[in-house]
């Protein structure tokens, strides 16, 4: 019976004792669960700021090719034609000589490949009939509207601005900002500005 | 013992239970590191390959353009085989000649990139253009993975299996290919392409301004210009309006193109109005100056001036006949008369004026058929609207060059009255003053401009094709790219 009671005083725990072995394990299990959740948010925000990167990327390669190839660019801001070599504007209108003569978007490469031969009207080459190509944005999201038909070429997540301008130079100067919020915070953003200035093709013709 | 065995008893299931939870635990938060660490490596592996993609893709492009920019080098030399390409391109609808040009070498730190370049020749506009079609190629390293993101498969398009162009298979070296097409066209031998183009200031009163081609029966009436044929070509240039510019509700049948303040009263411009406007006007340099391209070192001895009824005679197109003069000046009654070396042949004629080309009264230059006449003057220009009968009825058969003054020297040319002028003026450092409503067939090139008196101006558009075989050059008047 001494034996038995004296192992009972030595193995049990006391409700202090509980107490406290419990809270030392949830202030523990609280610091892991905050650790963890920062690391899945910083994981989370990291793979954002590559993925609204990757998206800049795209749409500076998508107006690179395109104002490069244009024939005629046009700067609007709320329809209204932005002139001179100041002022920015949201939305690049380029006109695009249409290479392929069926009415596929462009970039839709299953099908024909066939293409338009080429003409001279007052000195003026033309492909078909030329496509107006826009860019701009809508919901955060940057569009590629060609002939009408309007695509998503980054995400609404990233929250785009785009603005455009010509330099005096010939060059046009696109500017691409995201500014997402922050996972896990609510005052912190993602954000990244970027200008790319290209020079139209048609400026070293006569 | 039994001490013992009930120590074991309570104490061994007191020790198995904590251990297990905190190897649960301790698996738990390594899956789930090890998740978001996988995650991250699969982002940035993921975006990683897109750049590079991207920055290849981009690369490819460059190549392309290099390409054709060194066969446009070829073409411009005519050097075609001393360059390494086969033979020149022929006659359109033969074969294309190629050349593959290895970019990468000697670049460190890239890997290879390629330009594979076709060009032939297209008939177009009455004259034989060159089609240069060029591929860029950049190799890719790291495998033939697709990127994760849909768009930019459907931007880029790279060839990672076979090459989407031609459907061969790279094997195991997928590319980003960018394919161009640029139309380079010959150069004319005149610099007239449009009805007027000034370098400063620009003003007209009454008149328009309008084309016509005499190679083409529809737009014009054996070979003169006929307003019922009227084309929409008579664009006017300016580079710099000097804020004087005014174009005097004159109707401008096509574009006006000009930099500075905006021209006044252009309301009647029929075409498109447009700024920023450059077009190059180079300076005329006389025979006598040895960087001109036209550089004299023979000529006839006789006349040494012209004021009296005179006769020159014309030579051959490889031999023109050139005569040195120090001064034109045809008087009421006289009559100077440019005539052919046989009857009936096309005949070439060159006339240097080291002073001025003056014309006044009845005075008149004849101008036979067949004969092609070109002045290069020295001093100042003062003819009137019928001083000049040119029996050929083209515009290109006629040039008188202005030489360019030193800049403190003034230097002008006035048309006056009535009459048919057929003919271009080239003078880039002359005020031009064009009045007494005149009917101008042709193109002018000056320094200013003032167009009076209801003067109309009729651009010829078959000036610029005027040479363009190619000797003169090529110049690139279209870019297109095959995103396909």
């Amino acid at each position: 019976m001494f034996a038995l009671s004296a192992i009972r005083r030595s193995t049990a725990f006391t409700i202090a004792e509980l107490l406290i072995g419990l809270g030392v394990t949830g202030i523990f299990m609280a610091g892991l669960v905050r650790v963890w959740m920062t690391l899945s948010y910083s994981g989370m925000n990291i793979a954002s700021f590559a993925a609204r990167q990757n998206d800049q990327m795209r749409v500076f390669d998508y107006l690179k090719r395109d104002i490069r190839r244009a024939t005629t660019i046009e700067i609007y801001d709320a329809g209204t034609l932005v002139t001179g070599t100041t002022t920015f504007g949201p939305e690049l209108r380029l006109t695009i000589p249409q290479y392929y003569s069926d009415s596929r978007e462009e970039d839709n490469a299953i099908g024909p490949k066939a293409t338009n031969t080429p003409t001279v009207t007052s000195g003026t080459v033309s492909y078909g009939t030329a496509l107006t190509v826009r860019y701009f944005t809508s919901g955060g999201a940057v569009i590629r509207d060609e002939a009408g038909a309007a695509r998503t070429v980054a995400s609404a997540a990233g929250a785009f601005v785009l603005a455009f301008k010509k330099e005096t130079t010939g060059a046009i100067r696109s500017r691409l900002n995201f500014d997402q919020a922050m996972r896990g915070s609510s005052t912190r953003a993602l954000t990244r500005q970027v200008d790319v200035l290209c020079i139209p093709r048609f400026e070293f013709q006569p | 013992m039994i001490d013992a065995l009930l120590r074991m008893r309570r104490l061994q299931p007191l020790a198995a239970g904590p251990s297990g939870s905190t190897l649960i635990a301790t698996l738990g938060v390594l899956a789930l590191t090890s998740m978001i660490v996988a995650t991250t490596l699969f982002e940035s592996q993921n975006r990683f390959r897109a750049s590079y993609q991207s920055s290849r893709w981009s690369q490819a492009a460059h190549a392309a353009e290099a390409g054709a920019e060194l066969a446009l080098m070829s073409a411009q030399n005519n050097s075609w085989t001393a360059d390494g390409w086969s033979a020149a391109p022929d006659d359109p609808g033969d074969p294309a000649v190629t050349k593959t040009f290895i970019l990468s070498t000697g670049v460190p730190a890239t890997g290879p990139i390629n330009a594979e370049v076709s060009v032939d020749r297209i008939s177009m506009s009455g004259a034989e253009w060159l089609r240069i079609r060029s591929r860029g190629l950049a190799d890719l390293s790291g495998g033939a993975p697709a990127g994760i993101d849909s768009q930019d498969v459907l931007l880029r398009k790279l060839s990672l299996r076979v090459d989407r162009s031609t459907g061969a298979s790279v094997g195991t070296t997928p590319r980003a290919i960018r394919t161009i097409e640029i139309l380079a066209q010959p150069r004319p031998a005149l610099p007239f392409k449009r009805p007027i183009l000034m370098d400063k200031r620009f003003t007209m009163s009454g008149g328009w301004v309008d084309s016509f081609d005499s190679d083409d029966s529809t737009k014009s009436t054996a070979g003169l210009y006929d307003v019922a044929k009227r084309q929409s070509g008579g664009t006017v240039g300016i580079n710099d309006t000097e804020g004087a510019s005014n174009i005097g509700s004159a109707f401008i049948y096509g574009d006006l193109k000009y930099s500075g303040a905006a021209p006044a009263s252009t309301g009647n411009v029929q075409g498109t109005i447009s700024t920023p406007f450059s077009d190059l006007i180079s300076p005329v340099l006389s025979p006598g100056d040895a960087a001109s391209p036209n550089y004299w070192t023979t000529f006839n001895p006789t006349p040494t001036n012209i004021t009296n009824t005179t006769t020159l005679t014309g030579g051959t197109k490889s031999s023109p006949a050139r005569y040195k003069v120090t001064s034109v000046n045809i008087a009421a009654g006289k009559v100077l008369t440019m005539a052919p070396h046989a009857v009936g042949v096309e005949s070439h004629i060159e006339v240097w004026v080291t002073g001025d080309f003056t014309t006044s009264g009845s005075g008149y230059i004849q101008q036979e058929a067949g004969v092609h006449v070109t002045y290069h003057v020295e001093g100042d220009v003062t003819v009137s609207g019928s001083s000049f009968n040119n029996l050929t009825n083209r515009a290109a058969n006629n040039i008188m060059n202005v030489v360019t003054p030193a800049v403190e020297v003034s230097q002008t040319v006035t048309v006056s009255g009535s009459g048919t002028f057929i003919g271009a003026i080239n003078a880039p450092g002359a005020a031009l003053t064009v009045s007494g409503g005149a009917e101008m067939s042709g193109a002018f090139i000056g320094k200013t401009m003032s167009i009076s008196d209801g003067t109309n101006i009729h651009f010829d558009e078959a000036l610029p094709r005027i040479g363009a075989n190619g000797d003169a050059g090529y110049q690139v008047s279209s870019f297109v790219e095959a995103v396909r």
